[in-house]
């Protein structure tokens, strides 16, 4: 074994470098990590948003609103189906949909709070009371190298729950096209989260 | 000690009397081997496009049915296939008449083992991490592809084993976080060591083509990174001759050929860049039709040193 060594110090040397890297950046990293809680509070996120959706999803009050708007001449026709709408929760880790209310197209411009969500007090701040956010995080330095061997672009950008290192996915989010639309800060009757 | 060994070191007695070199006795061996072949052309020719069109028949029949088909159906139809190639191809290294054979039976797993993995995974693993399901079969198929090539030692197991492997390093990295740069550069440079280490066994055949991935990916990734911040883009420079010289003293054309594009496309990217907009860029333009000149003579004269060593 070690002649082997001795004679491929070249070899062994070149497979070392790339596992030496990986080793210290993931030290490095889950030390980082180590020292940054995990998020507290439930994010509430469209799975993938339309452009020009006559359906809204907006925060008013701090409860959660569905909007629809009729579509007309003076907004381009707006059309699209009803959005995707996720709750992830942080302590199991987990999206899960919400049901929205049927709004028909025969209907006018409607606006009413999502029932689902009715007693949960809801943020849209983009940063969460935790220092948590959920938006597109690119870590850039894409070359030859990691397009052909490093799973692509994709992997090193994207929709994430983030806050300093540490980088959450979060299922049900479209890499690209998720949207951020509020957090949950408080459940009726219980205590703050 | 072997007829075959034996036989080697006879011929390398010889050319070192004779002062023939090495791409001589190779010249010399494909002439014959062209000539004892001229008739047959044709057969092989009728039998590899036979064998791509029932490659290319059975791939559009799966396609077709592919709708129909349960889970286990086409885990079967994609990974059932690769695994038989992979036997196949180790099952006729025992038969000396069907030896050749090996490498396409080789290839042909390289190709159908992972597609059928990702079926399965897609079929009956639950999550969304296409990237952590690539690294899982990209490491397995390393592991299976260079344990085999230790105990067969034949070079396609080496050459798509060194392929998986850095497929899940490459992935390994990203997903600790090492920034792309250094990524490029930790791998290209791992590529490079490993190149010229195999450049030095009798697997050498696939030497060129790691040669090629790993100087292109490094010189890539180095302009990347010093693209539009002078003065440190002219760093270049002195990188893609050093790159030049690295080339003759390990004697590798591959490379050679590498760096010398890499430093015409350098002087172009810097002629541009600092000469375009002033009156000096047709006085430019000429200094550096001479400077590809100078270059490319000086490239020619080391090909040629390789060539002689």
């Amino acid at each position: 074994m070690k002649s082997f060594f001795k004679e491929n110090l070249v070899l062994v040397a070149g497979v070392a470098l790339p596992l030496l890297l990986t080793i210290i950046f993931f030290v490095a990293t889950n030390i980082g990590k180590t020292t940054i809680a995990l998020p507290k509070h439930e994010l509430i996120f469209v799975a993938e948003e339309a452009y020009n959706s006559p359906y809204q999803i907006i925060v008013r009050n701090k409860r959660l609103h569905l909007t629809y708007t009729k579509p007309n001449k003076d907004n381009n026709y707006r059309k699209g189906n009803t959005p995707s709408l996720y709750v992830y929760d942080p302590i199991t880790a987990e999206s899960s949909e919400i049901e929205l209310p049927a709004i028909g197209l025969q209907d006018g411009d409607t606006d009413v709070i999502i029932p689902a969500l009715a007693s949960k007090t809801v943020s849209s701040l983009k940063e969460s009371p935790d220092g948590y956010q959920f938006s597109y995080v690119s870590r850039g330095g894409g070359n030859l190298m990691t397009e052909v061997f490093g799973g692509g672009y994709s992997s090193r950008s994207g929709q994430v729950l983030h806050k300093g290192p540490q980088r959450i996915d979060v299922p049900h989010a479209d890499h690209y096209r998720a949207s951020f639309v509020g957090w949950v800060i408080k459940n009726q009757g219980g205590a703050d989260e | 000690m072997s007829n075959k060994t034996q036989a080697l070191e006879q011929i390398a007695a010889l050319a070192k009397d004779n002062d023939i070199a090495l791409d001589e006795i190779g010249a010399y061996l494909t002439k014959d081997s062209l000539d004892d072949k001229s008739g047959s052309w044709l057969t092989q020719l009728l039998g590899y496009l036979g064998a791509a069109f029932i490659f290319g028949g059975l791939g559009l029949f799966i396609a077709m049915v592919w709708g129909d088909l349960s889970s286990p159906s086409r885990v079967i139809i994609t990974y059932g296939p690769g695994l038989v190639a992979f036997v196949l191809g180790i099952l006729v290294l025992k038969d000396e008449r069907y030896q050749k054979a090996s490498t396409p039976l080789f290839l042909k797993s390289a190709v159908l083992l992972p597609t059928g993995m990702f079926v399965m995974l897609k079929e009956y693993a639950s999550g969304d991490d296409a990237q952590l399901a690539a690294m899982v079969v990209f490491g397995i198929l390393a592991f299976q592809f260079l344990i085999t090539f230790i105990s067969l030692k034949r070079t396609s197991l080496l050459f798509f084993g060194y392929l998986f492997w850095n497929s899940c390093l490459g992935i390994l990295m990203e997903r600790v976080g090492v920034p792309g740069d250094l990524i490029g550069i930790g791998l290209s440079v791992s590529i490079l060591a490993a190149a010229w280490s195999i450049d030095r066994t009798s697997h050498r055949a696939i030497a060129p083509f790691y040669y090629f991935l790993g100087s292109v990916g490094l010189l890539w990734t180095i302009f990347d990174i010093v693209e539009g911040f002078p003065p440190l883009d002219l760093l270049y420079l002195p990188l893609t001759i050093f790159m030049m010289t690295i080339s003759t003293r390990i004697r590798s054309r591959t490379l050679l050929l590498v760096s010398t594009f890499a430093l015409l496309g350098f002087l172009g990217y810097y002629t541009e860049e600092y000469f375009a907009d002033i009156t000096g860029w047709p006085i430019a333009l000429i200094v550096m039709g001479f400077l590809l000149i100078g270059i490319s003579t000086y490239a020619i004269k080391l090909g040629r040193k390789i060539k002689q060593s």
